[in-house]
């Protein structure tokens, strides 16, 4: 979907250039003013086009400086003019890491300012594709004092477009003021906007900046499904090549729900994620069978070939726009707009149920579905009409690390066996990252995950096996944890740090401005038994650490076997919420460091 | 001489400037050609054999390096021109066995082109041209079509006429296929050399067979070198009287190792310089090479080229203003005003850093060989020194002096009665030596008495390190009731240690810097008008950061209030010194209720043990410089607590090798604070294989003591 690279690349250049900025009205360079004007015009009744004005005027304060102002275009959004006083201009193509080709490109205006002087930058553009006009992202890669966005609606399309707020803050307004005309003039203002920074952690900027909606250009969710589905290609004539592989597929297959998946897994593991969104590709999927032929394609492109397949083995199967979890704030119903969705899947219609099938996560399971698309609303084809279904969720505790190792003490090393089982999202990610690697490159990438968070140890045999039917990678290996029994007089010290979880991590608050999400919530279990060394003894057991706030929930303990060789160690951590807001990101950190606590503890063995 | 003057302004001026470009033209020109040229090397496809499929993602069965480059002279209105068209091409046939080596070659940039313009003059094209087909294991060839390549182009329009590169996604290709594909530049040049062209005899992937074949006009002057141990070529000439030069290769390894690799002094590779010295508007130096294919054994000519050019440079033909002698007296005199009791040493310092201060400020914009010779004029008119010369030395990441096939490699510099002055870092004072040079060997172009340079007889043994790289990191450790490890951090780099953080120095702070030790009136200082303080600190606070977790502490550590005590500019405040703090959560921990646990080690570096096959090895072990790096790590006891005389003495370790050594030890000062010492020290900046285990003994020992903790038991009395 042409809307979601939009975002990306605003993000980009919104988020990425300034990544040093303090962020302040201190700064050296500031945005004195803002003004962005949107002015909608109209052709037989419906919106034709939208001309953007946006004007900033600079100040560097304290030391000459170069303003990088900069704004995007493409094929369907122009740009007509850019101009700032002494200023070196470029245009530049964008070639951004995700999408292999969508024609995006930037205009760059590098501004000179003496201190304690003004420039004023003016861009001015112009919307050829009116439905793209949905959402404006409101953020800054400067501190901007005041910010002005002015949306201009004729007469003639006061009745049905809708201008609102989304996420505003307490130092934002929004006001409509009627004209006399009929017309009417949406203004947003905003003060003292800080720009915005990648935090650890921190959501989507799509999911916390505040945004203004346009609504209405669809009359309804229909009439945008209607403006959608034509770009899905009839697969009427199909390459000899989709036949044979379809009947190669359905000969090892008697059962329609297992064609499916089967379908799924050869698209997945057989056609290369190539994002090409030129022109009519961000909305069209490229024909089925070149995208076969060519083994490659966007989300679009295998979920029509899943459909194809499908179809030709006669599975009702169909595409489904989606918005992804973590990535587009609105759905279908509440938003009829392109900017409800970025993503594309296919859906098998049977009469109990519609299986879900993401031709793009390369290394999912068959009947797994993915968080990212997980609970989310799609929009199925249907003919001339539509259906809204929200996606299954998988059950809980689909995500998971489950680690145990078996050690013994020799000399000032831990030494035995570990596993590591890694259950749905988790075990896809380790398969999609071993993808990305070497073998050689793979056993070091395999020792280092088995040996987090220590530095010191020694891995050797370590095999990965995956499993074809469940979302399940399974790590062994033997390990020596070198110095993680330490001697000192006639004690041995065991540092086992037992929670060994990547994910809880202790966030820096010190500037924070962003909430926090998780991609996914989950369940970690770790368990020890470690062989108590003969003549030994445990002193002190640590208290048992138990958890159940509304951030995390889980326990760390430690007991002795009944015959007491064998020091038992259990700990089990879940979080509780996936989203949590800034305001209460501190108690979290104090939940998080509960936990971490609790596993540095050390255990000291004495002679009995 | 315009001639003269024409090429020296073409090799100062030279530039590629991006033009309407062929498009794709030019790959589906030169295909034919490419795929024609030795083709019954391809013929055969190769089985990979076992060892190989499980060491690699791709293994590449058949290579092809080929150069040629042809001779032509027309005759013009104006003069006889000549020209030199370069034809340089890779083929390879890999073999993909597994999904990363398909998506590494999946997408494939290529199409960019340049015209070379002198004087608003064209004297030369270049473009690049790609081409591909895919080798399915039925049999069926699939041929890859360029014209799907997407165009990413400047302009305000997406317009493919002004595209930049070309961007294509292979399609079909997947995992057990064969990619036979091939990248092609070609060049012509009018009267003026084409670009050196470099050939490696190695790939990302292990390659079965690989031949290198290059065929040249008998006009042409062709040098080569043979590096890092590439074996020198078989000569010959083909039926047409061309020169011609081969080699073949079977079963090239990859190479594994990424850790403290030096590429350029690991890989074999051939350097190839072609000279066109035809032409009529051109002085060639005396020199000057006849034609043929001539490997460069020795350096020795090159030497002599840089000789002729240094004193060529004194033309009265091509003489202008010279505005940079007059500049760098005023500076120099400036300097001696403030400091009348400078000894000699002392003003030649201040020479050469005011002569980069011209230099880099932009003031004098001159090139390195030019500003090496104007300096060496004046240290000698000005007769600051006995003898004087021009120096010229290799950074570690070149070929060696002794290798150089051109004379625009190497760096230029001043020398002065047995002191050498290079274009360092910004960190490297005068008197200090640029890491990238240490090791390296120096020539002097000594100036006779008629102030012509001579050929480089005194070629020093090497250029010794500075004589004080030491890390020192003083850090004081502070814990509070609450778990939190509060740490003051005094930081001390010297020498070419400084290079570590000298990416915290503008060139706005250095030229300040410079003209407060050159004591420059205000009048004529550079504009400092872009001094961003603010911005200055925080990025200062962003590096010391990265450093701290790479140095120091590698756990999640908060890093604040960085004061820079001295940035290491001038010699007046030679070394880098810092001052920071930083918190550290949750890492006193308890053991069995009794005791407290300090782990002092992580704050002494923490390293990661190598792992699996991190731990073998393959090249020699390349370094910053020689060091010493020092922490003092002191901890005072939580009060109710004593020290563990155990603990403390088990955090004792000493070893000592010829690579270099690893001491810790811990002592209760005369405040009863614990004080932990550690001292790590390589003795070389380059460490041969040889020494790999002795290398790795003290990696294994500071990651070793990365775990290493002091414990505090109740104080019972």
């Amino acid at each position: 979907m042409k809307n979601s690279w939009i975002l990306v690349v605003l993000c980009s250049l919104f988020i990425g250039f300034k990544a040093s900025a303090t962020g302040g009205k201190d700064d050296n360079v500031i945005a004195e003013s803002e003004k962005i004007t949107y002015v909608l015009s109209e052709k037989y009744g419906a919106m034709e086009s939208v001309k953007c004005v946006e004007e900033t005027e600079y100040s560097a304060s304290y030391a000459d400086a170069t303003v990088e102002a900069s704004t995007y275009y493409n094929d369907f959004l122009k740009i007509d003019k850019a101009s700032a006083p002494g200023a070196k201009k470029m245009y530049l193509p964008i070639d951004n890491g995700d999408i292999f080709y969508d024609g995006s490109r930037v205009c760059v205006l590098s501004m000179p300012l003496k201190k304690g002087t003004r420039g004023k930058v003016r861009f001015e553009r112009t919307y050829r594709d009116v439905s793209q006009f949905c959402d404006l992202l409101l953020a800054g890669k400067y501190f901007t004092k005041i910010s002005t966005v002015e949306i201009h609606v004729p007469r003639t399309l006061a009745g049905f477009i809708k201008v609102s707020p989304y996420k505003f803050t307490d130092s934002m307004t929004f006001r409509r003021v009627d004209k006399s005309d009929g017309g009417a003039v949406y203004i947003a203002e905003t003060r003292d906007r800080k720009p915005m920074k990648k935090e650890d952690g921190a959501p989507d900027a799509r999911m916390i900046a505040p945004q203004i909606l346009i609504t209405g250009h669809f009359s309804d969710l229909q009439n945008l499904y209607d403006y959608l589905h034509p770009f899905v290609p009839e697969e009427d004539e199909v390459s000899d090549e989709l036949l044979a592989l379809a009947a190669d597929l359905r000969a090892k297959c008697a059962d329609d729900r297992a064609l499916v998946d089967s379908t799924a897994t050869w698209v997945r593991r057989n056609i290369r994620y190539v994002g090409i969104e030129h022109g009519e590709y961000g909305m069209k999927p490229f024909p089925a069978s070149e995208v076969l032929a060519s083994r490659s394609g966007d989300c679009k492109g295998s979920a029509n070939l899943i459909k194809t397949l499908l179809r030709r083995n006669g599975v009702d199967a169909r595409v489904a726009w989606i918005g992804t979890r973590g990535r587009v704030p609105f759905t279908w119903d509440s938003v009829a707009a392109i900017c409800s969705g970025n993503h594309m899947i296919a859906a098998a219609v049977f009469p109990d149920t519609i299986l879900f099938r993401d031709g793009t996560t390369t290394n999912s399971a068959p009947g797994f579905i993915p968080p990212s698309i997980a609970g989310r609303q799609a929009m199925v084809e249907n003919g001339d009409s539509l259906m809204l279904v929200t996606v299954p969720e998988m059950p809980e505790g689909t995500d998971y690390i489950r680690l145990f190792s078996k050690l013994r003490v020799d000399g000032d090393d831990l030494k035995g066996d570990v596993e590591l089982s890694l259950g749905g999202v988790y075990g896809m990610s380790m398969l999609s990252l071993f993808d990305g690697l070497s073998p050689r490159q793979r056993q070091l990438a395999t020792s280092r995950i088995i040996s987090y968070p220590k530095n010191n140890s020694e891995i050797s045999g370590a095999t990965v096996t995956s499993s074809d039917t469940s979302q399940l990678t399974v790590l062994k290996a033997s390990v020596s944890d070198l110095g993680a029994a330490r001697r000192i007089g006639e004690r041995i010290y065991l540092d086992l740090r037992p929670v060994r979880d990547r994910m809880l991590a202790y966030l820096d608050l010190t500037e924070r401005v962003s909430d926090y999400e998780l991609p996914f919530a989950y369940l970690s279990v770790f368990d020890y038994e470690v062989e108590i060394p003969r003549g030994y003894k445990v002193r002190g057991f640590p208290a048992a650490l138990s958890v159940d706030d509304p951030w995390y929930k889980g326990c760390v303990e430690y007991s002795v076997s009944p015959d007491g060789r064998t020091l038992l160690c259990h700990a089990e951590i879940t979080p509780v919420a996936t989203y949590v807001p800034l305001q209460h990101l501190e108690a979290r950190n104090q939940t998080v460091r509960r936990i971490l606590r609790s596993s540095k503890l050390q255990l000291a063995l004495i002679p009995e | 001489m315009k001639n003269l003057a024409i090429f020296l302004l073409a090799l100062v001026l030279g530039c590629p400037l991006f033009a309407a470009p062929p498009g794709l033209k030019f790959s589906k020109d030169i295909a034919p050609k490419v795929w024609e040229t030795h083709a019954e090397l391809f013929d055969a496809v190769k089985e990979v054999p076992d060892s190989l499929r499980s060491e690699a993602s791709a293994v590449v069965l058949m290579a092809l390096d080929y150069i040629e480059a042809k001779f032509d002279a027309r005759p013009s209105m104006e003069y006889d021109k000549t020209y030199v068209r370069k034809l340089v091409f890779t083929r390879r046939m890999v073999k993909m066995l597994d999904q990363k080596a398909v998506d590494g070659y999946s997408e494939q940039y290529f199409g960019q082109f340049s015209k070379v313009k002198v004087l608003g003059f064209k004297f030369g094209e270049i473009k690049n041209g790609f081409g591909a087909r895919i080798l399915k294991p039925d049999g069926r060839v699939l041929d890859v079509d360029v014209d799907k390549a997407f165009a990413l182009a400047t302009g305000k329009k997406a317009d493919a006429k002004k595209a930049v590169v070309h961007k294509l996604s292979i399609p079909g290709l997947e995992v057990g296929d064969i990619f036979d594909y091939f990248i092609c530049d070609e060049e012509w040049m009018q009267d003026l050399d084409v670009k050196p062209v470099a050939i490696a005899i190695s790939d990302t992937y292990p390659t079965m067979e690989e031949h290198f074949i290059g065929n040249f006009s008998p006009q042409l002057t062709v040098e080569y070198g043979a590096l890092n141990g590439a074996p020198w070529l078989t000569q010959g000439t083909d039926g047409s009287g061309n020169n011609t030069v081969e080699a073949t290769f079977y079963n090239l390894p990859m190479l594994h190792d990424r850790l403290y690799v030096n590429m350029s002094r690991v890989l074999p590779f051939y350097l190839f310089h072609i000279q066109n010295n035809n032409s009529l508007i051109r002085d060639y130096f005396a020199s000057k090479r006849l034609e043929g294919v001539s490997p460069v054994v020795s350096s020795v000519m090159v030497f002599k080229d840089i000789q002729h050019r240094l004193n060529a440079m004194d033309d009265p033909r091509i003489k202008i203003g010279d505005t940079f002698t007059p500049a760098l007296k005023r500076l120099v005199a400036d300097f001696r005003k403030a400091n009348p009791d400078a000894g000699k040493d002392a003003v030649l310092d201040a020479t050469w850093r005011a002569a980069r201060y011209l230099q880099l400020s932009g003031k004098e914009p001159l090139d390195k060989t030019e500003l090496a010779r104007r300096t060496s004029r004046f240290v000698r008119n000005q007769k600051l020194a006995d003898s004087v010369g021009v120096a010229i030395t290799c950074s570690r990441y070149m070929p060696e002096l002794s290798n150089i096939t051109h004379f625009m490699q190497p760096y230029f510099g001043l020398y002065a009665d047995g002191h050498l002055y290079f274009e360092s870092g910004p960190v490297t004072l005068p008197s200090e030596t640029d890491a990238d040079f240490i090791g390296e060997l120096a020539g002097v172009y000594l100036m006779d008495n008629q102030a012509s340079f001579q050929m480089p007889v005194e070629k020093r043994n090497s250029i010794p390190p500075s004589r004080n790289n030491r890390m020192t990191f003083d850090v004081r450790l502070e814990t509070d009731s609450d778990y939190m490890i509060s740490c003051r951090h005094e930081i001390v780099l010297s020498g070419s240690c400084k290079d570590e953080l000298q990416s915290v120095i503008t060139q706005l702070e250095w030229n300040m810097a410079t003209e407060d030790y050159l004591a420059v009136p205000e009048s004529r200082r550079a504009d400092s008008g872009s001094y961003d303080e603010k911005e200055i600190k925080k990025k200062t606070e962003e590096k010391v950061s990265e450093f701290v977790y790479e140095n120091i502490c590698d756990e999640d550590v908060k890093v604040t209030d960085v004061e820079v005590l001295s940035r290491g500019l001038k010699p007046s405040e030679p070394d880098m010194a810092i001052r920071c703090r930083t918190r550290v959560p949750d890492l006193v921990r308890e053991a069995g209720g009794e005791e407290l646990l300090v782990p002092v080690g992580i704050f002494a570096g923490a390293r990661r043990r190598l792992d699996g096959v991190e731990r073998e090895r393959q090249t020699d072990i390349s370094l910053s410089c020689p060091m010493q790096v020092s922490y003092n790590i002191t901890v005072p006891v939580p009060e109710g607590y004593v020290p563990d005389t155990s603990s403390l003495e088990y955090l004792s370790s000493n070893h000592v090798n010829v690579a270099g050594g690893f001491y810790s030890d811990a002592v209760v000062n005369d405040k009863g604070e614990v004080v932990v010492r550690v001292r790590k020290r390589f003795n070389r900046h380059d460490i041969p294989v040889s020494l790999w285990s002795e290398f790795l003994e003290l990696h294994d020992a500071a990651a070793s003591f990365s775990g290493s903790m002091i414990i505090f038991v109740k104080d019972n009395s």
